[in-house]
């Protein structure tokens, strides 16, 4: 007897967790539920958290000025680790488990190829914070309720090229990117313009595996060929690792142009380099906290200060932040939460931002202009700052 | 490319080398005395770097002395884990093997609360920052140090293995653990003073890299694998075996990368597989003589 | 015993049966996960549990299963069903390959050459771009027609799921599986009394990947995708700790451990990012206060093997 009843006990166990696991939640009608799938562990939380830190703060403004069509905005996240397979549940959990009827995010572009099927399925629009790869919105992965709000690698790369394509003396550039999807693209997409406006300069490539924790075989090279200008791809730790052994080998000496993408130029890259951060690196940034000197920007950053408890803010969490902006407003356009009506609202959709007006293109593409500049050392901050600062529209690399 | 340029690629396989085998050898220690596969090893290498950078970067220390107070920590670490934990799983290597695993988790999300997501720096030591040349060969004095730190550190292991008394006993253990105990001595002291010193030798591999690599989440799965890879490239329980397997492991790495660069990330598992299926007992040892 | 067991066995096929009807869609969605799952780390204690191989790589099966079937299905269109099949058998052929050149080592070293095996295969996926998709995986796959509808997915997931569950528990519960256990207890004693430890250990390995391999392509099916990091370490050893917490001793350990991590890992990451915590503290509790896991509780449930001592406990 006492065998049965554990058996029956252990059929309900079971039973009661995979039932229970999430039950459809009744949502309050006056709510607005936006799923947020942040990337809060692994490599790139250094990104995904000030991400969330932006969102937050939108969210906090927006229901402070009264919410979006009289209705609160509810901001519901998870971690998905930066891995595609857990992204997918996790969609599926915001939308079908917690009634999300939007998702921002994710990072990374495997998570927003895979998270943006789940939206073509469950017809709910994907807004991820940062995709850099144009396959999001190629033809063949198209469809209505997929969007892509930052810059992407053909913008970076490109504008990159431009840049060096300017000084005729440089001839001769050592290219150096990790070996995955984003690194190719961003790789492929500066040679391939540079070749369009100079076809008289030569490359050398390096493709140190993602994450690798030793570049000195590739620097002993860079060294070698002491190339003109030096192109890097690499992002986030991978890139403080690669700038502290160039340091290290002297290549600043040698090479007389580095050139770098992915947002190198942020608070929270040049922090950790200290010292070991040259000036006159050309690098970008979605946002500093020091340019410019609005004072929309300048509340900006104090609101972001406070809400992320860091003194220096991130300059990724403007991603965060205008997006939910853009969301909230095409809502409060299309006058209700209804996906395509959204999607109608959003096309074509002028918000103003921190960093001035921005566009959300018919195509989908959000028109996102990148701050680019000369790193250069200051009193006024412990790490490296970006001069002769320029706000360089998306049209003007890709044109329409 | 001429011979200067290959000749410097074989000292960058040199120090990265070098960087392996101080990880290395505290992973030998323990795994050859006491049959633990100890997972968390990255894990010290992790806390010894976020120690270091919460000493120099945070409090404005010295290196020198950061990088001692690091690796001390961390064989206290070690020494609270083996003493109250890990000796209750004596004699079941898989349960060890997870339990170690279990910690890697538990540390990695310690270290995210006490830290952030954010990633650290630490400066080259000035006395070593700067670039050592000699004739058309440029090389950072930092990474010439460690060059020159390895061997010493591996005369100063063999020492303490062939001439002292702990060293004698250390070496009886990792052959018969049995008899070390019939014997009347005290193994559970020996392995607690083993896994102490392995793990500050972790820890000082952690606090040595500190200022070549962007200290953050992350680099304990980095440096695990290829650690135990020239452990049992070198044989259990030898530490000429274990230098010498990172030396060869060193090269591996940066001429492999030169001749086949897409490879990169494969060839400490392919060495790994190969030496597991061709020589699985290592360098040093002999073959045993019963399957 | 081995009535009642079919009985629940029953039971729970009846209740997951139900569960389109009674659940959300999340919930039928979950559910389709946690079959598959199931599927795989009962697998994996065919290995562990039952043959004392510890095996890290086995999440190695299981993609090649996903991949295999994923570049046959969508980029060759060969049809569904052949497939289907292909998958898990290329994995079986793998595990062949894998399985004998690793049961020749003993403990740690197997279970380091497992893990080489699993990254090397990683290494492929993720680099291999043209065939595998590389690091963004392949988004996409479409089911046949039939397969559309959640619903369907999820009933053909838990049709497959308990006719390999079947054959799994037909396997586990035949003289074949003694004399694994016995190669558990004591390989040297069982070799001396004639068996052929290293053939019986590659049979097993080869099984344990097959049935990986297709969860490996039910996970295709629901997610309609497949990514290199369904390879990552992390996973091996999430499947490995559902082996443990739910108890390797007993043929529904790894289902009970697959529910309670599945369950758990959504539970408190809808509170905390300190996931990692919670289940290294729950592994370390586990392995050190019940290392027969949630099962071994009830020391009857162990009872088949209470003939054949536990490892350990018969010190050589």
């Amino acid at each position: 007897m006492k065998k049965l009843s554990l058996i029956v006990l252990v059929i309900l166990l079971v039973g009661g967790l995979a039932f229970g696991a999430c039950a459809p939640k009744e949502e309050a009608v006056e709510e607005i539920k936006i799923g947020h799938l942040g990337l809060l562990s692994g490599a790139g939380a250094v990104a995904g958290r000030p991400i969330l830190d932006g969102a937050r703060l939108a969210v906090d403004e927006i229901n402070e000025a009264g919410g979006v069509l009289g209705a609160r905005l509810v901001l519901v996240s998870r971690d998905t680790g930066g891995r595609p397979e857990e992204a997918v549940r996790l969609t599926r959990e915001l939308i079908l488990g917690e009634g999300a009827q939007f998702i921002q995010g994710p990072f990374t572009d495997a998570c927003n190829m895979a998270v943006s099927q789940v939206g073509k399925e469950l017809e709910t629009i994907i807004f991820p914070y940062v995709a850099k790869t144009h396959r999001l919105l190629s033809p063949e992965f198209f469809h209505p309720y997929i969007f892509q709000p930052s810059s992407n690698t053909l913008y970076e790369g490109g504008y990159a090229a431009m840049i060096v394509a300017e000084n005729p003396e440089w001839k001769t550039v050592f290219v150096i990117g990790p070996d995955y999807e984003y690194g190719q693209m961003q790789c492929g997409s500066f040679m391939s313009k540079l070749t369009e406006l100079r076809p008289d300069v030569e490359f050398e490539e390096a493709w140190p595996a993602l994450f690798a924790t030793d570049f000195t075989p590739y620097i002993t090279r860079m060294v070698e060929t002491e190339p003109d200008v030096v192109f890097i791809a690499q992002w986030g730790g991978d890139f403080i690792t690669l700038m502290k052994g160039m340091a290290a080998f002297g290549v600043f000496d040698v090479v007389d142009f580095v050139v770098t993408v992915g947002e190198n130029g942020s608070p929270e890259f040049a922090i950790p380099l200290g010292d070991d951060y040259p000036e006159g690196v050309f690098a970008n940034a979605m946002d500093v906290l020091y340019w410019p000197d609005t004072p929309e920007h300048r509340a900006y950053e104090k609101a972001l200060a406070d809400i992320s408890g860091e003194p220096y803010p991130f300059g990724n969490a403007i991603q965060g932040y205008i997006g939910i902006k853009l969301l909230a407003a095409a809502i409060e356009k299309a006058g209700t939460t209804d996906s395509l009506a959204v999607v109608e609202a959003l096309e074509g959709l002028t918000i103003d931002t921190p960093l001035g007006p921005m566009t959300m293109g018919e195509d989908h593409q959000l028109r996102r202009p990148m701050i680019w500049g000369y790193t250069k050392k200051v009193p006024e901050y412990p790490f490296v700052v970006l001069d002769r600062i320029e706000l360089v529209p998306y049209e003007s690399v890709v044109p329409d | 490319m001429d011979w200067t340029f290959y000749f410097t690629q074989f000292i960058a396989g040199l120090s990265q080398g070098m960087f392996l085998f101080i990880l290395a050898t505290g992973l030998s220690l323990i795994l050859g005395v006491m049959g633990i596969v100890n997972f968390a090893h990255g894990s010290f290498y992790m806390i010894g770097a976020y120690l270091t950078y919460y000493l120099v970067t945070l409090l404005g220390g010295s290196f020198w002395l950061a990088i001692i107070l690091a690796s001390v920590s961390l064989a206290g670490i070690g020494y609270l884990l083996q003493r109250f934990l890990i000796h209750r799983l004596y004699g079941r290597p898989e349960l060890q093997l997870v339990f170690t695993f279990a910690f890697v988790l538990i540390f990695s999300d310690l270290i995210k609360m006490g830290f952030g997501v954010l990633p650290k720096g630490v400066a080259y030591p000035e006395l070593l920052s700067g670039i050592f040349e000699i004739g058309p060969i440029r090389f950072p004095k930092y990474h010439i140090f460690i060059i020159t730190l390895g061997p010493i550190i591996a005369y100063l292991l063999r020492m303490l293995e062939q001439r002292t008394r702990m060293g004698r006993i250390m070496r009886a253990a990792s052959l018969n653990r049995d008899m070390v105990n019939a014997l009347g001595i005290n193994t559970e002291r020996v392995f607690t003073l083993v896994f102490g010193i392995g793990a500050f030798l972790a820890g000082l591999g952690g606090a040595l890299a500190s200022p070549t690599v962007s200290i953050a989440l992350g680099m304990d799965a980095a440096v695990v694998l290829p650690a135990f890879v020239v452990v049992i490239f070198g044989g259990l329980g030898s530490f000429a075996g274990t230098f010498f397997a990172a030396l060869i492991a060193g090269q591996v790495q940066v001429f492999g990368i030169l001749f086949f660069p897409r490879l990169a990330e494969s060839f400490i598992f392919i060495l790994m597989a190969i030496v597991l299926i061709a020589r699985p007992w290592g360098l040093s040892n002999r073959p045993p003589k019963f399957a | 015993m081995k009535n009642k067991e079919l009985l629940f066995g029953i039971g729970l096929f009846i209740f997951f049966a139900l569960i389109p009807v009674i659940g959300s869609k999340y919930t039928i969605y979950f559910n389709a996960q946690l079959l598959f799952t199931i599927l795989f780390a009962t697998s994996l204690n065919l290995l562990v549990g039952y043959t004392g191989l510890f095996s890290f790589g086995h999440v190695g099966f299981y993609a090649i299963g996903a991949y295999a079937f994923t570049i046959l299905y969508k980029t060759y269109g060969v049809p569904f069903g052949v497939s289907f099949v292909a998958g898990p058998l290329l994995a079986a052929g793998a595990a062949v390959i894998v399985g004998y050149l690793c049961v020749r080592l003993t403990k740690i070293y197997f279970t380091f050459l497992t893990l080489a095996f699993a990254q090397i295969i990683w290494a492929i996926a993720f680099k291999w771009t043209p065939v595998t998709g590389g690091d963004s995986g392949i988004v996409g796959i479409t089911p046949s027609s039939l397969l559309l509808p959640l619903n369907n997915t999820y009933f053909f997931t838990l049709g497959v799921v308990a006719v390999l569950m079947y054959v799994m528990y037909r396997i586990a519960h035949s003289p074949f599986s003694l004399v694994l256990n016995a190669i558990r207890e004591n390989p040297n004693r069982a070799e001396s009394i004639g068996v052929n430890v290293r053939l019986y250990q590659l049979i097993v390995f080869t099984i344990s990947g097959f049935f990986a391999g297709f969860a490996g392509v039910l996970f295709v099916l629901l997610t309609r995708s497949v990514f290199p990091d369904i390879l990552l370490v992390t996973r091996s050893i999430d499947v490995v700790a559902m082996v443990i917490v739910g108890g390797m001793y007993n043929f529904w350990g790894p289902m009970i451990g697959a529910v309670v991590l599945l369950y758990l890992n959504s539970f408190v990451k809808a509170y905390t990012e300190y996931w990692l915590l919670v289940l290294g503290t729950l592994l370390a509790v586990v392995v050190l206060f019940f290392p027969s896991g949630i099962t071994g509780i009830f020391p009857w449930l162990s009872a088949r093997f209470k003939l054949v001592a536990k490892k350990g406990e018969l010190n050589a």
